[in-house]
């Protein structure tokens, strides 16, 4: 190859290369284009009472929080009244806010806090025959993508999880279902990491115990 | 014994339309939450409110029971939402007081006008042939009979009002704005049927201009007149911007929304003319509920403001309106220019699912 044609081969490798992109690795802190404000830039707009700001939060955070908030109540109708509770929370709240750019995962302590109290009160009104158990509707908790089968150990697990004590059951979903880090799920539920594999390995055991005593 | 792995099952799919009504639930809800909060404030402000309106009546002539103003003196009349500051020697008749429409005619002189928009109201000057439509603002009519001819001038101090005469395109005049007929012969014009909302810069087209002139400012100004125009002239700039934010924070938005206009409109060099344009239309579309003011003010956000996520909410708010008012054109051409500007923008999920596609 001459020395030419080498040049010509490393001026095609480097245009080639993708361009750096200024698209942020943190959804919750930037938006996807970069182009947008920062949730920091948001959260001051939004605590100065400009109602565009805070649309635009709830807007951008939205999606996140309904998922979360869907697997955790696992029916439409207390997945839509806990994303209000979280919102209307987050935003009259806001000041209490240190990092404004970590509102995302802010919000979403909230959600889990928030959906934590709603399940317990949930378990005490079915006990007290005030409420029935719903079936779990599982568009709020998977994507369309989901097997027949796994939709149907889906609908299991849940309908076990509703025998289990509220702080269990949010523990085991925010891990099982949810795919978080035990980390994680102490800080957002503010319990030490070691009580969050107590409460995941109990859940995990009766959910275990139910599936043999259901297949015998 | 291990915690158990997750399961790796995909996302719930999060729709468009989901997010909207979440968001406008939760819109109702803040609102309910800030009305609880005032009726909480208690009796105290419920006092200071009632001596309010006591002091209010007692300044202001009953007007509904005194359809027709006509004295020698300046007279302050008060219809539905708007007081009316009618000059000497002037006659100001209210042709129509109802839930969805006020009709004033002046039939002789001059008087001053201060509306407050209602959104189910609206608000209609005849000075015959002239018709003026307000969108919440602050203005003046005149109207003199001199034998034969008549001549009508209107003269806008704040925001925006919708000028009609029969046979002719209606045309806007904004804050600092006067425009005037040429005499012409006295004949009282049958009343134009209202239309449409206010445009963008319709003066420049319409054909009205042939007929009328702009003026520059200041032709006989009534006291009350005086005293508005002082304490609007009386603002540079900065104090301009500053007034109409300080209203906007208490709660005063129709004037703060008539000030921030007026800013962008005198000022459109000022790096906050985009600004404040951002605000008149945030404050017309949400609070005032007017999506046509509101569109005027988006679009002016996108000649002045370079600023790109104001451009990317104004695209985002354009698209909306036209949609919400069914203009499939209109809304399809600014979806594309939303996507080619903002394709990963906050909002082009929500934008790529309007226009009725």
């Amino acid at each position: 190859m001459t020395h030419r044609s080498s040049l010509r081969v490393l001026f095609f490798v480097a245009t080639m290369r993708p361009r750096p992109s200024i698209v942020t690795s943190d959804p919750h802190v930037e938006s996807r284009s970069g182009l947008g404000p920062r949730d920091g830039v948001l959260v001051a707009a939004a605590r100065a009472g400009e109602r565009w700001a805070q649309e635009a939060l709830v807007r951008r955070h939205t999606p996140a929080v309904q998922r979360l908030a869907g697997r955790l109540m696992g029916n439409r109708e207390d997945r839509d009244d806990l994303i209000q509770d979280t919102f209307v929370l987050a935003l009259t709240k806001l000041r209490s806010l240190d990092d404004a750019d970590a509102f995302g995962p802010w919000v979403r302590s909230i959600v889990i806090r928030t959906g934590y109290k709603r399940l317990r009160r949930r378990r005490l009104l079915a006990r007290l025959g005030l409420r029935r158990r719903e079936e779990v509707d599982l568009t709020q908790v998977a994507g369309t993508d989901l097997s027949g089968e796994q939709a149907a150990e889906l609908t299991l697990l849940y309908a076990r999880l509703r025998r289990l004590p509220a702080d269990e059951e949010t523990a085991y979903i925010l891990r099982v279902v949810e795919g978080m880090q035990i980390s994680e799920i102490a800080a957002a539920t503010r319990v030490s990491e070691a009580t969050v594999k107590r409460r995941i390995r109990a859940a995990d055991a009766l959910v275990k115990q139910e599936r043999g005593g259901s297949s015998r | 014994m291990n915690t158990p792995e997750p399961l790796g099952i995909s996302s719930p799919v999060v729709r468009a339309d989901e997010i909207d009504g979440h968001w406008s639930a939760l819109s109702r809800r803040l609102k309910r939450r800030r009305r609880a909060r005032r009726i909480g404030a208690g009796a105290a402000v419920v006092a200071v409110a009632l001596a309010l309106i006591a002091l209010g009546r007692s300044r202001w002539a009953p007007p509904e029971s005194a359809p027709v103003a006509t004295s020698d003196a300046p007279v302050e009349l008060r219809v539905a939402s708007a007081r009316v500051h009618v000059d000497p020697r002037s006659r100001v008749e209210v042709e129509h007081d109802r839930r969805d429409l006020v009709v004033i005619v002046v039939t002789e002189g001059a008087a001053l006008f201060d509306v407050d928009h209602e959104e189910d109201r609206r608000f209609l000057v005849r000075a015959p042939p002239v018709e003026v439509e307000v969108v919440g603002t602050r203005f003046r009519v005149e109207r003199r009979v001199d034998g034969a001819e008549v001549r009508v001038a209107v003269r806008v101090l704040e925001g925006v009002v919708q000028v009609r005469r029969p046979g002719e395109e209606p045309f806007a005049l904004a804050a600092g704005e006067s425009w005037m007929t040429e005499t012409e012969p006295r004949a009282e014009a049958a009343t134009p049927s209202p239309t449409g909302a206010t445009t963008e810069e319709p003066a420049r087209d319409a054909p009205a201009r042939a007929a009328a002139r702009r003026v520059g400012p200041r032709a006989r100004p009534s006291e009350a007149e005086h005293e508005a125009e002082r304490a609007a002239e009386a603002s540079d700039p900065e104090s301009l911007f500053d007034q109409a934010t300080a209203l906007r924070r208490t709660g005063d938005v129709s004037r703060a929304a008539s000030l921030y206009q007026r800013f962008y409109l005198e000022n459109p060099r000022d790096p906050r003319a985009g600004l404040a344009a951002f605000e008149v239309g945030r404050l017309q579309l949400e609070v005032l509920r007017n999506p046509g003011a509101a569109a005027v003010a988006f679009r002016a956000v996108l000649r002045l403001d370079a600023t790109a996520f104001r451009r990317e909410i104004a695209m985002w708010y354009l698209v909306r309106i036209a949609d919400d008012a069914g203009r499939v054109d209109e809304c399809r051409s600014m979806r594309e220019r939303y996507l080619a500007s903002f394709p990963e923008g906050v909002h082009a999920q929500m934008v790529r699912a309007r226009c009725g596609d």
